[in-house]
């Protein structure tokens, strides 16, 4: 008989009571959105990798203090949580993030290229071509509205008030974004097709 | 590309923040409207990119957390 999945606030539960499996099925389930979000947000694989492990370090202590109590909301709360640490950073090395260079993006490394057989490869590579265009066109709040909303399931009041800017501001940030990530599909594909 | 005060209340639509009479609105002007439709659509194809452009960590940044976890025990 095939085991009933068990929710995020269910596995939030067992984990607490002590199931170390439990974390691991979290961290499965929502590791390439908590990743890729913070990634989209620094464009750096190296930075967004110790984001993702600092805030998966929050996380655990919260869990392991008993202080969590946003029930249901497991994604969101951690997406906010690392989001809160790409802020910190930026405020700490007292700029916000631009565009790489091309030599210094290394997005490609976290692709593992050199780990995956020939048809991962060119899989890879596509996607690697695509996040690349992606991340290096979007102003700042544009990415981080496009992270907030999508990834983190934020309400775009809730955004607004987490942001400082009101609702129709992030909504026209969001605007922006879809016109400008249009653009970047369409140069992609003519970039793919070269 | 986008008229705004239509793309704010079709962003809204796709997030499914607009109360249910407005839904029933906006899903009718998608029905019957090819300029609205064709603007949702552009919506719905650059999230569908974004869901398809995410990547995962290493495997040791993974590890390095659970080794951490299960030190706290």
């Amino acid at each position: 008989m095939q085991q009933p999945v068990l929710n995020d606030r269910e596995l939030v539960e067992m984990y607490q009571q002590g199931n170390e499996d439990c974390l691991t099925v979290l961290i499965e389930r929502h590791q390439k959105r908590i990743f890729s979000a913070i990634l989209f947000l620094v464009n750096n694989r190296e930075l967004a990798e110790d984001i993702f492990q600092d805030t998966f370090v929050k996380v655990i202590n919260t869990l392991k203090k008993g202080s969590y109590n946003e029930e249901g909301k497991f994604l969101p709360w951690v997406l906010r949580i690392s989001h809160n640490l790409v802020i910190d950073h930026f405020r700490r090395n007292q700029r916000m993030p631009m565009v790489h260079d091309k030599e210094d993006y290394s997005i490609i490394e976290s692709l593992q290229l050199m780990d995956d057989n020939v048809q991962d490869k060119i899989v890879k590579e596509q996607i690697y071509k695509e996040v690349r265009l992606l991340v290096e066109e979007l102003p700042y709040e544009q990415k981080e509205v496009i992270i907030l909303r999508h990834f983190a399931d934020m309400s775009f009041k809730e955004i607004a008030d987490a942001t400082g800017v009101s609702i129709n501001t992030s909504l026209g940030r969001m605007r922006y974004a879809l016109i400008n990530l249009r653009k970047v599909i369409e140069k992609k594909k003519l970039v793919l097709a070269a | 590309m986008y008229e705004s005060s239509t793309t704010h209340d079709l962003i809204l639509y796709y997030f499914n923040e607009v109360e249910l009479a407005d839904t029933v609105l906006i899903q009718h002007e998608i029905d019957h409207n090819p300029e609205t439709e064709e603007n949702f659509q552009e919506i719905v194809q650059v999230m569908d990119h974004i869901d398809n452009c995410m990547v995962n960590p290493s495997a040791s940044v993974i590890k390095n957390i659970l080794n951490y976890s299960h030190s706290l025990k």
